[in-house]
């Protein structure tokens, strides 16, 4: 059994801006931050401007994405997002 | 004579240097293709989570959707058309070709009594409509060859707010109506129209969750409209629900729409753009390919004439001596 993980992509019209394996995401909603665990529901989320953060598995620094806006799906473990723009904050690999 | 030797070796020079100069434009444009393409490809996984999303909200929504995007609006009589060409010529006929589809769909539109606000990217369009005195609402110039997201969001901005202006404000159309190269491959591009606004959700464009069949389940706090809508449907038909896992929306399904299908619009923007792109560096790279080879041509063929005259000098110049000599024997 694997261990409960979420797989993060993150893109925007670019391309991939990072993608990996997770366990904790949040970012920030229309309706006010999210926060997603593994098994979390199926969700389609509007997002606004602000900042993603992942918390990467196996545990690391957590890796935080700022996006302009955009949106979010989230299905079986899958969590991705598409940002309008998005950049990845320094400090990140 | 001396002179036509001279004149020919004065073109032949000039030729070898337009010939360089066509030789680099088509490497530049072969270059610029590649990234073109890889800019088409980059941009395709968001385009396709984008459709995809919108596929699932509006199965969410369900029934009947009204939303101001997907109708048609019949009360406004003019129509919108988004013209894609180049900013530079030097590319075959790609600019005329667009411009010849483009005024052929107008002339249609305008035979239905419609009227039509042209909205145009690239210089050379916007150069042929001034010197028409075609009316041009809007136009973007200086990057057609190498389009960005920025232009995309500005362009889509644009039109989406005149689709959604009011019926009797000056710029308000009913439709949207775009023109680009469509590209297929690096030896074929043809000029495409595409209806944009209103938007239709397609079944096989996505997955069998555009289909807008009814999930009464979802979202019971969704914004009244929604609610209606998806209780309208819940007494026609029950049994569809099992089709999509049931996803949860923030704020709302309709809410979720409302934000995708504006983006939804301008990554299809984008994408006609970058395939415009695409299509228009490999006329150019065509073109210019065509123009080397007759530089070259012409090259030989007044290296040819060049040697030609002065062979022809030369006969000239050992008759005079020979018959200067022959006159001096003769007088002796």
């Amino acid at each position: 059994m694997a261990a409960l993980e979420l797989r993060v992509e993150i893109a925007d019209w670019q391309g991939e801006v990072w993608s990996g394996q997770a366990s904790f995401f949040t970012a920030p909603s229309v309706e006010g931050p999210i926060g997603i665990y593994p098994r979390h529901e199926p969700l389609l989320a509007i997002l606004r401007a602000g900042e993603v953060k992942v918390a990467p598995s196996p545990p690391g620094p957590d890796v935080k994405v700022r996006v302009t806006g955009g949106f979010l799906s989230v299905d079986s473990d899958i969590v991705t997002v598409i940002a309008d723009e998005a950049e990845l904050a320094a400090s990140v690999k | 004579m001396a002179g036509s030797q001279r004149v020919y070796r004065a073109r032949v020079k000039s030729t070898q240097s337009l010939k360089k100069i066509f030789r680099a434009m088509e490497l530049i444009a072969a270059s610029r293709i590649g990234r073109a393409r890889a800019a088409a490809a980059r941009q395709r996984p968001y385009a396709a989570a984008l459709t995809r999303a919108v596929g699932l909200a509006a199965a969410h929504v369900g029934g009947e959707i009204r939303h101001p995007l997907l109708v048609e609006r019949a009360n406004v009589k003019r129509v919108a058309l988004l013209v894609l060409a180049a900013d530079r010529g030097m590319a075959g006929a790609y600019t005329a070709n667009v411009l010849r589809e483009a005024e052929a769909h107008a002339a249609e539109l305008a035979e239905d009594g419609f009227e039509v606000d042209r909205y145009v990217v690239g210089r050379r369009a916007l150069g042929y409509y001034d010197f028409r005195g075609v009316p041009v609402k809007r136009s973007w110039l200086g990057s057609s060859d190498s389009p960005t997201f920025p232009l995309a969001k500005d362009i889509a901005t644009t039109l989406l707010a005149a689709f959604t202006a009011p019926a009797s404000a000056p710029s308000a159309v009913g439709q949207l109506h775009v023109v680009y190269t469509h590209f297929r491959n690096m030896v074929s591009q043809a000029p495409r129209m595409v209806r944009m606004l209103p938007l239709e959700l397609v079944a096989d464009e996505a997955d069998p969750a555009a289909d807008p069949a009814a999930d009464p389940a979802a979202d019971p706090a969704a914004d009244p409209e929604a609610v209606t809508v998806v209780r309208e449907r819940a007494t026609g038909q029950t049994a569809k629900a099992e089709v999509f896992p049931l996803y949860s929306f923030e704020p709302s399904p309709l809410g979720v729409l409302d934000a995708l299908l504006p983006r939804y619009v301008r990554s299809r923007i984008l994408d006609f753009l970058l395939q415009a792109a695409a299509s228009e560096l490999a006329n150019r790279q065509r073109a210019m390919h065509t123009a080397t080879d007759n530089a070259e041509e012409l090259v030989r063929k007044y290296t040819r004439l060049a040697n030609q005259a002065r062979q022809a000098d030369i006969t000239q110049e050992i008759s005079e001596i020979v018959s200067g000599a022959d006159a001096l024997a003769a007088g002796r």
